[in-house]
């Protein structure tokens, strides 16, 4: 009986894994295409949710931040110096599961580029959808306490994200390889 | 003639302060002074109690048998000392001819007097650093200007510890059950001008310092009152049945006696000043403010209970020169446009930022290098600003730290926010020398960071309110083990000044102990 009580709420609450977030995630609006790429890392022998970010307008990739991140992390550089550009924790408090990102804007440069900026999160609403939201002002509450001004993102701020289907890419051309990114950095 | 006097403590007059409506007066209306009420008397009581049969003749200005009114007691605190200010019912009552002196200068004025009562009162004095306490007779003679016959009149004029005082005239501290005058002050409207102390003498300067003091006091004839109506708990009929005794010599340095926990000197050569006295000496008053901390010239490097969050609080609560500090950021909050702020070091200097960006302050580093800090406090202004320190103060803080900046015992670091004022003190400083060494390892900053990043994630909606954005912070600090103790003066956006600070309610300390 008491089995029977619980178990509906914890259906209701029903947590995913930070294995559900790796991978490519996009998110098309008109002639702007919004994509991210998550993997793991490992920071002081815990997980973290590292990953890039390119943007795509009018068939242009104006940004690619999408690289390959360490497997261990070890932060005596720049995050960035390691195709670190999205950075976070899978968290589960109060019954929710979601992971808190900060980010590194590579053209607004939020705090002169040094750090990223908190305030984001990404949320499962289902294993193939995303919520993705960066909040500019409470990011900045977080490190500096109050705002004095904001600059923006250049990137979308709260929007739900497909995952990308893993089906293979056919070359149109023979000889191009399949894994190889163009990274252009800016 | 020898009168021997034993000290009788009279059936006590009812002290009742079972609940923040007792009438304990103090600075700051709280409940938390009754307990320090409650430790005084209980102190003075066991201190009487040991000198039962001790033969104390009346020298000086001797009170002679007292009931001290603790339900009248008045609480003042500074710089690591609080002082309880307990008037009395007394035996013995004192006034007299005194020599006008002009102002604070040296310059008698030939042979000018004038005629005013005296206003006596208990002290008890603890020095919160070493946790000691001690207790004495201070004495108030008003100037010309203030003089009257009305001894209570002065009782409103003066509380020893109260920086904010505006009495002028003459204050005297001795001990309690043998009357030696240890201390003797001149005031000129709230300024500290003369002052000779015996906790600063040295064998060599004793009998000058002495000689010092009764010029300080410039009495031209002092007389000594007996009430013959000791029980009497009218003060007017006390005054109605007493005996003028003849002229008084108020400072006395004969030997023998002494509190229980008292050494003073005796007239023993080898033994006259053969080791500073281990009592607390009585407050400083007068001149301005000092804040909470500060070692008020305590060279004493010993833990305290200093950095316990409920003295801090409690003594945040009243210093009124913080306080004025505080709120004068606190008031300005919901127009600025910059942060504002300030230090301040062990010598008690505020240090002013050189300037301030858009985001943080900043100041000059020859400032810092002058003492340690012991106050560290700006704003996070508009309605937004975060309630506790931001990511950026804490990483801030181990680095002072870690740079030996901060006089640990006694630093408190806060922010006014238009939700209140949040401090932080160091309350385990091995654990926050372990969390402070994150300022110097990437790997923790990151770490630390994304626990930062997840605090106003979660039901924003509760953490937008400045209780929830706290609990968050001090839960994130207690998960670190950082070693640090929080303290908060809530205040809301109606209001033009700060209310009492209380220890926060996650905190692991428990005031009421």
């Amino acid at each position: 009986m008491i089995l029977m009580l619980i178990m509906p709420s914890c259906m209701i609450y029903a947590q995913y894994t930070s294995n559900d977030y790796f991978g490519t995630w996009v998110y098309q609006s008109k002639d702007t295409v919004f994509t991210i790429k998550i993997q793991k890392t490992v920071l002081n022998e815990k997980e973290l949710i590292v990953g890039g970010y390119s943007l795509k307008v009018k068939g242009v990739l104006t940004d690619n931040y999408i690289g390959n991140p360490p497997a261990n992390w070890k932060p005596n550089t720049m995050a960035q110096n390691n195709d670190i550009y999205i950075f976070g924790k899978c968290r589960v408090d109060e019954g929710k599961s979601l992971v808190t990102i900060s980010f590194y804007d590579q053209r607004k440069k939020h705090f002169e580029g040094k750090s990223p900026i908190g305030g984001g999160k990404m949320e499962l609403i289902s294993p193939t959808q995303l919520h993705w939201v960066l909040n500019e002002e409470q990011g900045i509450l977080i490190k500096e306490g109050w705002v004095s001004k904001l600059i923006g993102f250049s990137v979308p701020t709260d929007v739900i994200m497909t995952r990308e289907e893993l089906k293979p890419h056919i070359p149109k051309e023979p000889g191009v390889p399949i894994t190889s990114p163009i990274i252009i950095k800016k | 003639m020898k009168n021997y006097l034993f000290w009788i403590l009279f059936v006590s007059i009812p002290l009742l302060a079972s609940s923040c409506q007792s009438s304990y007066e103090n600075d700051s209306g709280d409940c938390s002074s009754q307990s320090i009420v409650f430790e005084a008397r209980s102190y003075f009581e066991n201190y009487i109690s040991k000198m039962n049969q001790v033969k104390d003749e009346i020298v000086g200005l001797h009170p002679g048998n007292i009931v001290p009114e603790w339900d009248k007691a008045k609480v003042t605190t500074q710089s690591g000392t609080i002082c309880v200010n307990v008037p009395f019912i007394a035996q013995i009552t004192y006034e007299g001819s005194f020599f006008v002196q002009e102002g604070n200068t040296d310059f008698l004025s030939s042979k000018e007097t004038y005629y005013t009562a005296l206003y006596q009162r208990l002290i008890v004095v603890k020095d919160i650093i070493q946790n000691k306490i001690s207790c004495y007779i201070a004495t108030m003679i008003p100037d010309k200007k203030n003089a009257t016959m009305d001894a209570f009149k002065i009782d409103k004029m003066f509380y020893s510890g109260d920086l904010y005082t505006h009495f002028s005239g003459t204050v005297i501290y001795s001990t309690v059950g043998t009357n030696y005058t240890i201390v003797v002050e001149k005031y000129n409207n709230g300024e500290k001008y003369e002052n000779v102390s015996l906790f600063k003498s040295t064998k060599a300067s004793y009998q000058t310092d002495l000689k010092d003091m009764s010029a300080i006091i410039s009495a031209s004839n002092i007389k000594r009152k007996i009430a013959t109506q000791t029980k009497a708990m009218d003060k007017k009929e006390q005054v109605a049945a007493e005996i003028e005794l003849p002229e008084v010599v108020v400072i006395y340095d004969g030997g023998g006696g002494g509190g229980p926990d008292f050494q003073w000197p005796t007239d023993e050569p080898d033994n006259y000043w053969p080791e500073p006295p281990t009592s607390v000496p009585p407050p400083t008053s007068g001149g301005g403010g000092g804040g909470y901390n500060g070692n008020n010239g305590n060279d004493n490097n010993s833990k305290g209970d200093d950095n316990d969050p409920c003295v801090a609080a409690q003594l945040l609560s009243d210093n009124k020169d913080f306080k004025q500090r505080a709120n004068s950021i606190f008031t300005k909050l919901k127009n600025a446009t910059k942060e504002e702020g300030w230090m301040r070091n062990t010598k008690g200097e505020i240090i002013e930022p050189i300037s301030a960006s858009s985001d943080h302050l900043i100041y000059s580093n020859n400032d810092l290098k002058t003492a340690q800090i012991t106050e560290d406090f700006h704003s996070h202004p508009s309605k937004r600003g975060i309630p506790t320190l931001s990511y950026d103060d804490v990483i801030s803080l181990m680095k002072m730290y870690n740079k030996g900046e901060l006089d640990v015992e006694y630093f408190t670091c806060g922010v006014i926010s238009s939700t209140g004022c949040f401090v932080v003190l160091i309350s385990d400083e091995a654990k926050f020398k372990n969390f402070a060494q994150i300022a110097n390892d990437n790997d923790k900053q990151s770490e630390l960071y994304t626990d930062f990043d997840l605090y106003p994630q979660l039901a924003p909606e509760k953490a937008n309110t400045a209780e929830k954005w706290a609990n968050r912070f001090v839960d994130i600090m207690n998960r670190w083990s950082s070693g640090l103790s929080f303290i908060v003066a809530p205040s809301n956006s109606s209001s033009t000044s700060l209310e009492n600070f209380g220890v926060h309610s996650k905190s692991s300390s428990d005031c009421n102990k």
